[in-house]
């Protein structure tokens, strides 16, 4: 498997990355602390739906970076998927069922897919509206 | 070379390749799965 330099995602350079990470930092270090009453948003839900933005690049960073990505494309639809399959078992699962580790809540799985969803959408931005220029035959 | 040990051909040398990163991918996100679980 060659590496490749096709395709510009920039991993932890990453706007969609850099803009999710900050996000979290910010919800975790300012926002949960000074709560004084349990809010589903901040406590739980907003996390889950950064989980693929802030984690997926890291996770494809290390895959390219040990040769097991060919190329430096943006997450592929299966990329995400793949990793929103083992997440989910993982997370809501294995860590509250074998490791008595989390909490599994139904609405977690929906965050998870939908943050993925528009991540995914974010990363294609520009492939998508190519393909959807006026006179594009490859749409 | 070992001795007493198959020599690789090119295209088994390849796959076996292929084989260790997939098993290295797999084991950095077990691990990483692990340190987000315990983090969050």
């Amino acid at each position: 498997m060659p590496p490749e330099k096709r395709g510009g995602f920039a991993y932890w350079l990453d706007p969609v990355f850099l803009i999710s990470l900050a996000a979290y930092i910010i919800n975790r270090a300012l926002i949960k602390p000074h709560l004084y009453y349990y809010s589903p948003l901040f406590h739980g839900h907003l996390d889950d739906t950064l989980t693929v933005p802030v984690a997926l690049p890291i996770y494809l960073f290390v895959y390219r970076w040990i040769g097991f990505r060919p190329d430096d494309e943006p997450p592929r639809w299966w990329e995400i998927a793949l990793h929103l399959a083992v997440w989910l078992v993982f997370f809501k699962w294995f860590g509250p069922v074998i490791l008595h580790q989390g909490a599994y809540d139904p609405v977690d799985d929906w965050c998870i897919a939908g943050g993925g969803l528009v991540a995914w959408a974010l990363w294609q931005w520009g492939r998508l509206t190519r393909l959807h220029q006026p006179g594009n035959k490859a749409a | 070379m070992i001795p007493g040990l198959p020599t690789l051909t090119g295209a088994s040398s390849a796959w076996l390749l292929l084989a260790l990163k997939a098993l290295a991918a797999m084991g950095f996100m077990t691990a990483a799965n692990l340190v987000i679980l315990y983090a969050s």
